[in-house]
């Protein structure tokens, strides 16, 4: 990764916000993928809704059936439907941001110093050779999903600043066009910022955390590969309907 | 580990963005912003949790309905209907939240900006969408305009068009920034009336009402309850038409409601046709006005033939009555399609015309006021 290294006082600046990287950085990691994960989580709750109408119909019709039971039918109507739906979408969206953001706050960096003395040189060297050597559930899914997590969280940032922009502008400062091309120019800005500081860590992080998992269950003479399954089941579906919905990436280049 | 930069700037503006977007937009964010306002003795301003997967549009809480002129009592015959244009019906619902007091819009502007007069009539109120609609391409986004404005709802549209996305509330909400919440809510009130205001009836208008909306003594258990729609007299066989075209959310039966349709309008507007003695459709179809998705009957907990009709706005059921004015002010006949473009608006039986010739004549069982 290259960057242009800051000069002088911003330098200064620079450097100072550096040490605190320790407390930043993992907020930071975990806040992406926690912004992917709800945007994933978006997309299925009409399905859910969808889901639950049907479940609702097959139970009404098994209540109806008894005297005992058929005052129950009444009971569960559009907005009971409805706050099921989203409250099965909202712990689906909580058990994934615990199984594959919570993880991202076990980010850790050594500085020079450490690094010099570890033999530790570079964080994905040797868990991407296990990956290779070894692959297994969670070393292939958590990076991957992760990674489409990642790309959602960053593309919502980008919208939402973007359009803040625009509206903050447009009313008083610029005129629409221009208002919607600075706008558009500070939207790609923020996910290049994302994506090329805190993305490629995140996935990243995902696969070191995973392989830690991985390592520490074949210390214990455990197999390895059912490490992470439950995470990986349970994420996959949101990061394939995240994917399904990437069309709406296209609105960068439009 | 991961090897440390001596410098941190991108990374912590990176890493602010991240956690804004998170704490704003996300029910984990929501969460930890309850725990810091516990903490730190302050109020949280972050919405229920649930409420993150609406958009903030056409949410299931308790919406107020528009005042109208007083409804039928039961056994009342259900007043003439005279045809309203979808255009019209949205006037009427944009109009009623208009009216509201301390509703903020940006109505008059809007009309300045067209050469319009202000806003102060459901007819007024119905050329300004329009012409909003011609400028901007969909019903939601000009009514969106009368809240945000002409350019933030334009910008919303185009966004959601770049990701080939219709343009529905939902996802022109998806595209505006935080704290647009009432406009949001207003906007997706002023469609869920307007839908409810072009919905035509289930039956032959005229056909008589057994039990209406509301509180009663249920006929078969005895005791007092919600009655969540109105019930209407019809023989048995008779065809039951969907009020405007949707998507079927479900075609089921069980010993209580019998064989029922639900079907869903969009815009947070449901219908339900419970009792039938058949079912002419299955979830998930697509139904156009006035199809036939249904043949009225007597099955479920019922005492006689009838149709029990449901209209259900932001999940919640409302008296379909008070989208049916008295003297043929609204409800009857709805073409599926735009109404009346501007310089002239068409009226009466010229507009229906029209409509017909643009979207499509319905089958001709179909009701037509004369």
């Amino acid at each position: 990764m290259h960057s242009v290294e800051p000069t002088g006082r911003l330098a200064q600046v620079s450097g100072l916000f550096g040490l605190f990287r320790w407390g930043f950085m993992p907020l930071g990691l975990f806040a992406l993928v926690s912004v992917g994960v709800h945007a994933a989580a978006d997309v299925i709750d009409e399905h859910l809704l969808t889901l639950v109408d049907g479940l609702d119909a097959w139970a009404d019709a098994r209540l109806a059936a008894f005297e005992a039971t058929a005052a129950w039918v009444d009971r569960v109507g559009p907005f009971e439907r409805t706050v099921v739906a989203r409250a099965l979408a909202l712990a689906w969206e909580l058990a994934v941001a615990v199984l594959v953001a919570a993880p991202q706050l076990g980010y850790r960096e050594l500085n020079e110093v450490e690094r010099r003395l570890s033999w530790v040189k570079d964080a994905w060297r040797a868990p991407w050779l296990r990956l290779l050597r070894a692959p297994t559930p969670a070393r292939l899914l958590r990076p991957a999903v992760t990674a489409v997590f990642a790309a959602g969280g960053a593309y919502a940032l980008a919208r939402l600043v973007e359009a803040t922009l625009f509206v903050t502008l447009q009313s008083d400062v610029a005129s629409p066009p221009v208002a919607e091309a600075v706008a558009r120019g500070g939207g790609w800005v923020a996910l290049a910022l994302v994506v090329g500081r805190l993305g490629w860590r995140a996935v990243l992080r995902a696969l070191e955390h995973a392989d830690a998992a991985c390592e520490a269950a074949l210390k214990r003479a455990a197999p390895a590969w059912p490490v992470g399954l439950v995470g990986a089941v349970v994420a996959l579906p949101l990061a394939v309907a995240l994917v399904l919905q990437s069309q709406a990436l296209l609105a960068l280049v439009r | 580990m991961f090897r440390a930069s001596p410098r941190g700037l991108l990374d912590f503006v990176a890493t602010a963005l991240c956690l804004w977007a998170a704490a704003w937009h996300t029910p984990v964010g929501a969460l930890g912003r309850g725990v810091v306002a516990k903490v730190s003795g302050a109020t949280s301003s972050a919405r229920p949790l649930l409420a993150y997967f609406s958009g903030g549009v056409y949410d299931a809480r308790e919406v107020e309905l528009p005042r109208l002129e007083p409804m039928p009592g039961p056994e009342a015959p259900l007043p003439g209907a005279a045809p309203v244009s979808a255009g019209d019906a949205l006037g009427h619902g944009v109009y009623a939240v208009l009216s509201r007091p301390g509703t903020t819009s940006r109505a008059e502007a809007l009309g300045a900006r067209y050469g319009l007069g202000p806003p102060d009539s459901p007819l007024a109120v119905a050329t300004l969408v329009a012409r909003a609609r011609d400028e901007l391409g969909s019903d939601e986004a000009a009514v969106l305009a009368l809240f945000v404005g002409p350019e933030v709802a334009g910008y919303a549209t185009a966004r959601a068009r770049a990701e080939g996305a219709a343009p529905t509330l939902e996802v022109l909400a998806r595209q505006l920034p935080p704290g647009r919440s009432s406009a949001l809510e207003a906007a997706s009130q002023a469609l869920m009336f307007g839908t409810a205001f072009g919905l035509s009836w289930p039956v032959a208008p005229g056909t008589r009402i057994t039990s209406p909306f509301g509180l009663r003594a249920h006929p078969t258990l005895g005791r007092q309850q919600l009655h969540t729609g109105v019930d209407l007299s019809v023989p048995e066989g008779t065809p039951v038409k969907v009020v405007a075209a949707g998507v079927v959310r479900r075609a089921s039966e069980d010993a209580v409601n019998g064989k029922v349709v639900i079907v869903d309008h969009g815009r947070g507007v449901t219908t339900a046709y419970c009792h039938n003695s058949r079912l002419l459709v299955t979830a998930g179809q697509h139904v156009e006005a006035g199809q036939a998705v249904s043949v009225s009957g007597n099955t479920g907990r019922s005492t006689g033939p009838h149709l029990h009709y449901q209209l259900e706005l932001g999940r919640r059921p409302v008296d379909p009555l008070r989208f049916r004015g008295r003297g043929g002010a609204v409800g009857g006949l709805v073409p599926a399609s735009p109404g009346p473009r501007l310089p002239e608006p068409a009226t009466g039986r010229r507009a229906l015309e029209e409509a017909f010739e643009r979207a499509g004549r319905p089958p001709e069982d179909t009701e037509v006021p004369p």
